[in-house]
């Protein structure tokens, strides 16, 4: 199961992908929304960490591309921009809405939530 | 009595009189001759009747004495008496043959009913009818008194009641009958009808239709037997009997009492008849000759209403001549008298003007020259008196005009003073109906009409000259003074522009209106009222503005003729009037602008503030937004860093709980981000239906406990069963938190928190009330400003926060407060849509 974290903070990316992999988890980061998208495109995510407030390309274009190609990937919005509606994240597709600072344990119950479910399958 | 009426009588009594005097004396003249006529005919009638009865009887008596003297009776008359018993017998026939032959000369001569021959006893026996008779040898009653009154001579008898009825008014006449030596040997009797002579009499052409001749004779001391047959009666003989002394038939019962006359009288019928009556001597009967007065006096009615027409003609006639006489005497006298008058009343210019040749006219002649000298001697009076009058009258409309002139002027100055413009108009008002002594008077200004389609009258009328079509050219009474003062009656506070005398006057069709015949005149709408009133004169005049545009109308009604003077002065004062309403309303548009322009600068300053708010509010938004992005990465990394550190087991304790206030405090930053973007950004997050008090108090349960300690009492005052409100309870329990400790704050020293919940024009209270120090008013007008605070440790956030939360809820937070006395928070927030249970 890949995790991806979309994350243009490189510290804030550094303590979920450490944190990811103290749960047993392996993930990539996106440093920008475009290298973000070239990942989606290019393989196969089962959960992607998205902040909204990216260079190059946002959170919410990006949702709007895996709506449009119907990528099925859990999406957890992380962001620390007050701006977006989480109601609007939600209408384009995303299944979580997190805002900075965020409690490490509370993503480590929602991935296992996420990954439990996929193992079901 | 007039002229005219005394001739029309005088020509009557002396022609209707007279008229009928002579037509009745005549009419009565002539009556009596035609009665005289007729009398004296019915005169010769019974003569003549008499005359004739007593021939027939002379020739029955002298065939009587005939028979009496022959022989042949004598010879057989023994046979036939001691054979008449056995009639067949040889001796009997023979001896009737004998008589029978000897009798027969008698029969042809006068046709007798029969002749009979009766023996000394009163026996009959003989008949001189041929064959047997039923009446041979029976006897004859009375045979004594006849025999007795036939010694006298022949006696006639009616009594013969054994008579056949065929012959009712056979009569009998008897004579003795003498033997050879002359003795009396029997009697004989020669029986007659008399029933054609009685015709014969009844033929008279004097009796006319109506008329009869009758024959009566006394039968004892007090009746009278008809004889001869009545003409309206059919009963005979012995029936036909009336009593001597009756009231009827008094002619014949003088005739039987011997009497000879004639006169009106009544007869058998009960009828009146004139007659005439005579007795019959050689038969001791009574004759009597009559005519029905009706008949008789026929032509004397034919007569009567000839007369009555031709006196009704004639009296017409008369009274037709005497009117038209009555008229041409009557009608030049009454001229003349009517002209006397006339010029006796001092109209000198008048002529009679009867021309007729007679005295009348000669009379009207000298009238006509005699007022005409007089009118020479008087004129010249006349004119000077007029002329003394005229100038009197001009020099009193000389006076009265300066008066009017100086009151009006000083009416001019008192409308100088600065006041209302309605004030002035009432002023203008009074002040003519005084000066010039009006009933009333009124001003009525153009301005658009206000009570269209409301209650206005005139809007009633779909038609006709009164249409209202100028709706916004409206005549508003404005001012009333005299007999109306009011100006809000309903007929007459709104005039439609052009309608009515007013509307006319303000549209200018005539732009002045005088006129001092209001209860005629054709202009005015109603006459009758104005009669009522007793209102003689109406002037109205048009008020133009400088532009000549009209603006109003004002008008007046008096109980006197409205004189040339005063409308000049009234004309002149009406243009005084308009240029007052001009100015006045000039003044009023400048104050109403000031007003409005007042208004409307303030209107500006406060949406300027409310921009100037909410463009503060954006702008620090905005700040918070990029602020609290800035901030919470940093956030993020300092505390998922000590997380990553506490899941380390290599920690001693002192580094753990370093690690976990590290982790707590950037919680607490994490919250006051979060309240900051709230402000700046307050969103409804989730709303529901909330029992409001239960979500207050739930609050007020949480902090009552630390604020009794602070010496704060909290009272509970919320109303039964609140209506829900449909709102986000944990930001309302957020507000309630920030205004309790605001409340306590505000009271250092300890106090009251009184907690009101009430309903309010659908919204629902909620008071905060404090007995702390209260707010300067320096401090209420910044007490929503973002970072304002009075308190050493405040952020300056909490009332904004609770101001962003309430208005996203469409509420507002009011404050009443003292300095001093204490604060009132009121929070309102709008209801939901039933009340919660």
């Amino acid at each position: 199961m890949k995790i991806l974290i979309c994350e243009d903070e490189a510290e804030v990316a550094e303590i979920l992908k450490k944190y990811l992999k103290y749960k047993g988890f392996d993930a990539d980061h996106a440093i920008n929304g475009r290298i973000a998208l070239e990942l989606i495109k290019s393989r196969d995510y089962g959960i992607i960490f998205l902040d909204i407030n990216m260079p190059e390309l946002t959170g919410i274009e990006i949702l709007k591309y895996m709506k449009e190609n119907r990528i099925k990937s859990k999406v957890i919005i992380l962001t620390g921009y007050p701006g977006v509606d989480s109601d609007f994240c939600i209408s384009l597709g995303a299944d979580k809405y997190l805002e900075k600072p965020v409690n490490l344990e509370l993503i480590g119950e929602i991935v296992d939530k996420y990954t439990l479910k996929t193992k079901e399958k | 009595m007039r002229i005219y009426n005394k001739l029309i009588s005088t020509f009557l009594i002396l022609s209707v009189v007279p008229t009928l005097f002579i037509g009745i004396i005549g009419f009565y003249n002539a009556k009596n001759s035609l009665t005289k006529a007729i009398i004296s005919n019915l005169n010769n009638v019974a003569d003549e009747g008499v005359k004739e009865l007593d021939a027939f009887i002379g020739a029955r008596k002298s065939d009587m004495m005939m028979l009496q003297r022959q022989n042949v009776y004598r010879m057989t008359f023994s046979v036939l008496d001691q054979f008449s018993s056995d009639q067949l017998s040889r001796y009997y026939l023979e001896a009737k043959k004998a008589i029978d032959a000897q009798l027969a000369v008698f029969q042809i001569a006068y046709k007798y009913v029969d002749i009979r021959l009766l023996d000394k006893t009163g026996r009959i026996i003989y008949v001189s009818k041929p064959g047997l008779d039923p009446e041979l040898n029976k006897y004859i009653k009375g045979k004594d008194d006849l025999f007795r009154m036939a010694e006298s001579g022949a006696y006639i008898c009616d009594a013969c009641e054994d008579l056949s009825k065929e012959h009712p008014f056979t009569f009998c006449m008897a004579g003795l009958a003498y033997g050879k030596a002359g003795e009396v040997i029997g009697l004989i009797q020669l029986r007659f009808d008399m029933k054609e002579i009685f015709d014969r009499l009844n033929s008279n052409p004097h009796l006319g239709k109506s008329g009869e001749t009758v024959c009566a004779r006394k039968i004892s001391d007090n009746e009278i037997l008809f004889l001869s047959p009545l003409k309206y009666k059919e009963a005979i003989g012995a029936e036909n009997v009336i009593n001597l002394g009756s009231k009827r038939s008094l002619s014949i019962q003088r005739a039987v009492s011997g009497e000879i006359g004639s006169g009106r009288t009544i007869d058998y019928r009960g009828k009146t008849v004139l007659s005439a009556w005579r007795p019959v001597k050689s038969l001791g009967w009574g004759f009597a000759a009559k005519i029905d007065e009706g008949e008789a006096f026929a032509p004397i009615d034919k007569l009567r209403n000839l007369l009555a027409v031709t006196i009704m003609m004639t009296v017409f006639s008369i009274i037709l001549t005497a009117l038209i006489i009555a008229k041409s005497i009557a009608d030049p006298i009454d001229k003349l008298r009517r002209g006397a008058k006339i010029i006796g009343l001092g109209n000198l210019d008048h002529k009679i003007g009867v021309t007729s040749n007679d005295e009348v006219g000669q009379l009207s002649q000298a009238f006509d020259a005699m007022a005409q000298n007089l009118k020479k001697t008087t004129t010249s009076i006349f004119d000077l008196n007029k002329e003394i009058s005229e100038r009197k009258r001009v020099e009193i409309e000389r006076e009265n005009t300066l008066k009017w002139q100086r009151e009006v002027n000083a009416l001019q100055q008192a409308l100088l003073a600065p006041v209302a413009l309605e004030k002035k108009l009432k002023m203008i008002t009074d002040g003519i109906t005084r000066i010039f002594d009006a009933d009333f008077c009124r001003i009525w200004l153009i301005q658009p009409g206000d009570r269209c389609g409301q209650d206005c009258v005139h809007a009633g009328v779909k038609d006709g000259p009164h249409l209202c079509r100028y709706k916004d050219r409206c005549l508003h009474l404005m001012a009333s003074s005299g007999r109306y003062t009011h100006i809000d009656g309903r007929e007459h506070s709104r005039v439609p522009f052009g309608s009515y005398k007013i509307g006319r006057i303000a549209a200018g069709e005539e732009h002045k209106f005088v006129t001092n015949d209001v209860t005629n005149d054709p202009r005015v709408h109603n006459h009758k009222w104005a009669r009522e009133l007793d209102l003689v004169s109406f002037a109205g005049y048009q008020l133009r503005a400088q532009s000549q545009d009209p603006i109003g109308v004002l008008a007046l009604f008096a109980k006197h003729p409205i004189l040339s003077a005063e409308d000049a002065t009234l004309d002149s004062f009406s243009t005084t009037t308009a240029f007052i309403v001009q100015q006045a309303m000039a003044n009023n548009n400048l104050l109403k602008k000031a007003v409005e322009l007042a208004r409307s600068i303030e209107e500006l300053k406060r949406s300027q503030n409310m921009l100037i708010q909410s463009e503060k509010m954006a702008s620090l938004g905005k700040l918070v937004s990029e602020i609290s992005h800035e901030i919470n990465n940093p956030l993020m990394i300092i505390s998922g860093n000590a997380q990553l550190s506490l899941m380390s087991e290599k920690l001693n304790a002192d580094t753990k709980k370093t690690l976990e206030l590290i982790m707590k405090e950037c919680q607490r930053a994490k919250d006051i981000i979060r309240r900051v973007l709230r402000f700046a950004k307050p969103s409804k997050g989730e709303t529901k239906d909330v029992n409001i008090c239960q979500s207050v108090d739930a609050v007020v349960g949480i902090v009552e406990k630390q604020f009794i300690t602070a010496g704060v009492e909290i009272k509970r005052k919320y109303m039964k069963d609140p209506p829900f409100v449909s709102i986000d309870e944990q930001q309302l329990q957020e507000v309630v938190m920030n205004l309790l400790n605001n409340a306590r704050d505000a009271m250092p020293d300890g106090g009251t928190i009184t907690i009101t919940t009430s309903l309010e024009d659908g919204h629902i209270r909620v008071a905060f009330k404090d007995s702390g120090t209260g707010m300067s008013e320096e401090v209420k007008q910044n007490i929503m400003e973002p970072f304002f605070t009075t308190k050493a440790e405040g952020t300056g956030l909490g009332l904004s926060i609770c101001y962003g939360i309430i208005k996203a809820h469409n509420g507002e937070i009011k404050f009443e407060s003292e300095l001093n006395k204490g604060t009132i928070v009121n929070v309102l927030l709008p209801v939901g849509k039933a009340p919660l249970k």
